[in-house]
């Protein structure tokens, strides 16, 4: 008998970055490092547990921008030079370290994690890995959802309904567009959500999405189950509000699971390690040293010297990992249990990129925690957010408040001295935008083109990662270009249709630079009728 | 990027960054002790960073470790693969106002001036100067201009943005631009209205002990959260215990 309802939520997101311009981009290899590390050993896993007969029911969003890198046959050729470049480095690894058996070892692991990763990329999926995830989809192991069309993190454009309509409708057309039928999720960037959001998400046929806690905790009343029972807004949409607990155990390096002495390091890598000679062609262009992606050492505790990283150390790290997530589970349901006389439902959200990417042995552990909760005969049940909802009506009706899983629950991350600048470009470009649909409402041929590609401008320069990577401060002269990129391709096509002055050539160009939406239609601007807005006026007690 | 990076540095860009991170140096600074003080000063700002950041930030910024600056921003040339520059003006020739919630405490407003009225503003001789007047309203609704109460800041004709205070959280804010002339104020600008939420939990406002207990299992101290106002009431705070 099931003692509660455990929802996994994975979010793959990156920002979209393409570069036809340049042979190599550094930025490029954020995607390249995210399908060798995370989506692949995801599917792998997914295909093991498949293959045993192990059901399992997880949720995954998947970002627009994600997704159009995913499709894209620039990015899925560079990929495969990009690990045809690892195995060429694995190959030497496995000389260069042919009198240290404890690194050999890794070498081997990952000339074989590089070469499944290869084969599963280029037969398996033929270059698509989202084949891999639509697989599962179709076989009701997975509920996929998306996110706003360039993660714009929504509560920075409250006073632009049309901005914030068009970043959900364009997320919405394109999951349609890729998988084939319309979303019933929506997952809000860094949780992102302020009062009236639902009225948006409703409009585009949206059903549920998902909160930090205190979006649910903090509402004007108290939800009387917390977080563990999904609660609806006053126009019905379903709001899951994340647990922060469990999810603590599993983010937290710390605290949590990933900062384990025996899993492998995330910082120490052969590309700061080996002389310039030798791992120069593996690195970036004029010898900065970047990671490689070939890491020998366990994070090894608080002492400065680390030990080599032990495989099979970290997979019995892993099964005690996962026992213990899955006992801490248990007890938390038996006892909400008791509280609330019904079956509490628990939402887990992680970025997905954390399992893999940054926590190597993730993909494992998630594994691992699908089977121990398998091996439960069903007194904790995988469930995926449609399916509760389908089960159970929302549990009360309650206006959740102003949140977002950043720093301190609210926006500062995404607003402060090294990124308020950014949105008076990105207000400003949307106004022009919301004008200009005004002024041409039906146009075609080159015009129409413009239009499109302003629109698109538009959607990208709104992307939570730029401001987000500007605080940061790890790789801010990239996040500074692509806000200025796209307010002044977007500027200089308002300018030309207002002059006449239109470069087709430049409008080529950066048609196939930024290729992403190719079916967007510059109308999602289309001024709104104050409606929406009237009904986004909520009542705070 | 280290300290011999840096050091491969032109002065003027070394200086650029020492600027940037607020580094203080003088022109007889030498070049190998400023690529010093700015790789700590950057150092040092990366660490107050991490120490800030929560669990689902840090995790995020794992993402975008690979990076060509490491946090030295402003050393390269932003162009495209073609050498155009991606130049955008940094005002827009209009007078507009816009406030943004960044949390139940502080809001941002940015702003702009239109050149005419700037010109029509400094022309005039009794041009005392101009504040941002802060409205606490009754009600969300755009229209509405019922003012509970309201306060002033005074900002400078080349002013363009402000972090404002903000002194209650469960109500609704929206600002103006004023200028004063011969000590008549004249709105300028005005920005919509902002919802401020609660900031902290409705927990105490009933009795059921059942969703209290529940609430405390969600977590409540492990959410990373600010929380104003109400703060953890002592009641649950005594519930963790148990």
């Amino acid at each position: 008998m099931s003692i509660g309802k455990l929802m996994l939520v994975l979010h793959a997101h990156l920002p979209f970055v393409r570069h036809p311009e340049y042979e190599h981009f550094l930025e490029e290899s954020w995607l390249f490092e995210a399908i060798s590390e995370t989506y692949l050993p995801l599917l792998r896993a997914m295909d093991r547990l498949e293959a045993d007969a192990v059901p399992f029911r997880l949720c995954i969003s998947i970002s627009p921008t994600l997704s159009s890198m995913l499709r894209d046959e620039l990015l899925q050729q560079r990929y495969l030079r990009h690990v045809d470049l690892c195995l060429e480095l694995a190959e030497k690894e496995l000389d260069r370290t042919a009198s240290q058996p404890e690194f050999q070892n890794l070498a081997r692991m990952y000339y074989e994690l590089y070469s499944a990763n290869r084969l599963d990329f280029e037969e398996k999926y033929s270059r698509n890995v989202l084949k891999g995830f639509d697989y599962h989809a179709k076989r009701g192991r997975l509920e996929l959802i998306t996110t706003s069309a360039t993660h714009a993190f929504l509560p920075m454009y409250q006073s632009y309904p049309e901005a914030i309509g068009s970043q959900i409708h364009a997320a919405v057309d394109q999951h349609v567009e890729v998988f084939g039928k319309a979303p019933k999720g929506f997952w809000l960037p860094e949780c992102g959500y302020h009062p009236g959001l639902e009225h948006y998400l409703r409009d585009a046929g949206i059903e549920y999405f998902f909160t930090a806690a205190h979006a649910v905790v903090f509402a004007h009343e108290k939800p009387h189950f917390g977080v563990y029972k999904p609660v609806a807004c006053p126009n019905g949409v379903a709001v899951f509000g994340r647990d922060a607990a469990s999810a603590n155990s599993v983010w937290s390096s710390d605290e949590g699971y990933p900062g384990d002495p025996n899993y492998r390091d995330f910082y120490r890598d052969i590309g700061y390690d080996l002389p310039l000679d030798y791992i120069g062609p593996y690195i970036h262009e004029n010898d900065v040293r970047i990671p490689t992606g070939f890491k020998y050492y366990a994070i090894s505790g608080k002492q400065p010297e680390k030990w080599p990283y032990d495989p099979a150390a970290a997979r019995e790290t892993v099964a005690a990992h996962s026992e213990n997530f899955v006992y801490k589970q248990r007890r938390l349901m038996g006892k909400l249990g008791e509280l609330m006389g019904s079956t509490p439902v628990v939402t887990s959200p992680y970025d997905a990129e954390l399992f893999g990417h940054w926590w190597f042995e993730g993909p494992m552990w998630l594994e691992s925690v699908i089977r121990k909760i398998h091996a439960t005969d069903g007194e904790i049940e995988l469930v995926t957010p449609s399916q509760v909802l389908k089960e159970e009506a929302p549990a009360q009706t309650l206006q959740p408040a102003f949140s977002s899983w950043g720093n301190n629950g609210y926006s500062e991350v995404w607003l402060d001295h090294t990124n308020d600048w950014v949105y008076r470009h990105t207000h400003k470009a949307i106004e022009r935008m919301i004008d200009l649909v005004d002024r041409y409402p039906d146009e075609s041929s080159l015009r129409e083109r413009m239009l499109n590609h302003a629109a698109r401008e538009v959607l990208l320069c709104m992307s939570s990662d730029w401001p987000f990577i500007m605080r940061a401060g790890t790789n801010v002269s990239y996040a500074l270009r692509r806000v200025r990129e796209h307010v002044h391709n977007f500027t200089r096509i308002y300018d030309s249709l207002s002059s006449g002055d239109i470069s087709t050539d430049w409008l080529t160009k950066i048609e196939k630079r930024n290729n992403i939406f190719p079916n967007l239609d510059y109308r999602i601007f289309r001024r709104l009728s104050s409606t929406i807005e009237q009904s986004n006026v909520i009542k705070m007690r | 990027m280290n300290v011999e990076q840096l050091n491969q540095l032109t002065t003027e860009n070394l200086r650029h960054l020492a600027d940037h991170y607020d580094v203080d140096y003088s022109e007889d600074t030498e070049s190998y002790e400023l690529a010093e003080m700015v790789f700590e000063a950057v150092d040092e700002a990366r660490a107050e960073r991490d120490r800030s950041n929560n669990n689902a930030v840090s995790v995020q910024e794992k993402k975008f470790e690979v990076g060509r600056d490491n946090g030295f921003a402003l050393t390269e040339v932003i162009t495209d693969g073609d050498g155009e520059t991606f130049s955008i003006d940094p005002l827009y020739a209009d007078t507009r106002l816009v406030l943004l919630l960044r949390d139940p405490a502080w809001a941002y407003a940015y702003w702009e001036i239109a050149p005419a009225d700037i010109q029509r503003l400094t022309n005039e001789e009794g041009f005392e100067g101009l504040f941002l007047r802060v409205y606490e309203l009754q009600t969300g609704i755009a229209s509405s201009r019922e003012a509970v109460s309201s306060f002033e800041i005074p900002v400078q004709i080349d002013d363009t943005s402000w972090y404002i205070n903000l002194p209650n959280q469960g109500t609704y804010y929206r600002i103006a631009l004023i200028a004063v002339v011969n000590g008549v104020v004249d709105s300028l600008a005005q920005s919509d209205t902002v919802v401020v939420p609660l900031g902290a939990s409705a927990l105490d406002t009933g009795g059921d002990s059942t969703s209290d207990k529940v609430l405390t299992e969600s977590g409540l101290l492990s959410m990373q959260v600010e929380t104003y106002e109400g703060r953890v009431p002592q009641r649950i705070l005594s519930l963790l215990d148990e």
